[in-house]
């Protein structure tokens, strides 16, 4: 008797328990899955099938079957891929190409972090006359084979590890938030290249031991500004050329925004009502 | 319904034709031609969308994405002024087409 009684109040929260965001978020991922659409024509998918839903419901009808309807006009995410794809294929292999730049400058950015760990023991030997065991101890690890390898290694598993558990979503909006314009993306990657380049370089090249003999200090600064900015010139080319190639293939709407500007205004006022 | 050719055929001249009246939005733009052919011309989203984004490629319409007041973020699209010069040519065309067909079949032509 008490199974029989209590079976149909868990039909019924199974019925009424559908999740219609978890429902949104999965169609979401089955449509980012999908090699031909980019992140932009994802993002307008998606509002249509917001819109869709918001004008189901009113409908009367529950969550689930809002869902299932809206889903079902907005189309099969493979369908829709194969759509957009055979209306501009060069589109695709440019978002493409995109990302493949982004993952390199990452890579390159990021072994040059690693190395920059090493500068902190460079400017403080610079600061400090002598320098103490514990210090030295450190700087010697620092630099024995497979020291500052040993970072990039751990910092490669620890990210690998973040992927895999789908933790991407901060790095995905603030790529986002980057690439809404070209500017705002040189703006942010420029300085952050430089910085970086410069403290890898500066924990690289041996300048303790020329500071530190007093004797030499003269005379070796000159050889270091000079080692130091060649050095900086050498490596801070292949990251700047992969920044301005990724500013060229973001998609700027600068232009179309200027055309809205010329043509809708006369429509503006007639427009803004019908708008909900 | 109407044939899925006479559909293609005729999603450029109705897309331009919707974006003059004001800028809008591929949902609504989908149901302004459903009204519009009373369910005859039922568009689909596959469909819509990458004639949009050529029509954008081509320079006819621009696309911005705006905050509705609802909160929710949707991309616009207006028609550009290239777009206005192409939507005339096309118009031309199309009356020249439904004319001929209305001499045949002894219906009352339209002006052009």
């Amino acid at each position: 008797m008490a199974d029989g009684s209590q079976q149909p109040v868990q039909i019924m929260e199974t019925q009424t328990g559908f999740d219609l965001i978890a429902s949104i978020a999965k169609w979401r991922q089955e449509l980012t899955a999908q090699a031909g659409l980019t992140l932009d024509d994802r993002r307008e998918l998606e509002t249509h099938l917001q819109d869709s839903v918001a004008d189901l419901r009113h409908l009367g009808l529950n969550d689930e079957e809002v869902f299932w309807l809206a889903r079902r006009r907005v189309g099969v995410p493979q369908q829709l891929s194969e759509e957009f794809v055979k209306e501009n294929p060069a589109r695709v292999w440019r978002e493409r190409l995109l990302w493949i730049a982004l993952a390199l400058l990452g890579l390159q950015l990021w072994e040059a972090a690693c190395f920059s760990l090493g500068s902190p023991f460079v400017l403080v030997s610079w600061t400090m006359r002598s320098v103490p065991e514990w210090l030295a101890a450190l700087r010697d690890m620092w630099h024995a084979p497979f020291g500052n390898e040993f970072i990039y290694i751990v910092t490669a598993i620890w990210f690998a590890v973040q992927v895999r558990r789908g933790r991407m979503n901060r790095l995905i909006s603030s790529w986002e938030f980057l690439s809404q314009s070209r500017l705002r993306f040189l703006s942010a990657t420029i300085p952050l290249v430089l910085v970086v380049v410069a403290l890898e370089i500066i924990g690289r090249l041996p300048f303790w031991e020329f500071m530190l003999n007093p004797v030499h200090r003269d005379l070796l600064h000159s050889r270091y500004v000079a080692d130091f900015s060649y050095s900086f010139l050498l490596s801070v080319s292949s990251p700047l050329a992969l920044v301005f190639f990724i500013a060229w293939l973001i998609p700027e709407r600068r232009n179309t925004t200027e055309q809205l500007a010329e043509t809708g205004a006369s429509v503006r006022d007639r427009t803004s009502t019908v708008w909900h | 319904m109407i044939a899925k050719d006479l559909v293609a055929a005729s999603s450029k001249p109705l897309v331009l034709s919707i974006l003059a009246e004001g800028e809008s939005y591929g949902y609504q733009i989908i149901q302004k031609v459903r009204q519009l052919s009373g369910g005859q011309i039922e568009w689909s989203e596959g469909m819509l969308y990458p004639v949009l984004h050529r029509l954008e490629r081509e320079g006819l319409i621009g696309s911005e994405w705006k905050e509705a007041d609802t909160g929710r973020e949707r991309k616009y699209y207006a028609l550009a002024s290239k777009g206005r010069k192409i939507l005339n040519a096309e118009r031309q065309q199309w009356l020249t087409v439904h004319n001929s067909l209305c001499k045949l079949w002894k219906l009352k032509p339209v002006s052009i």
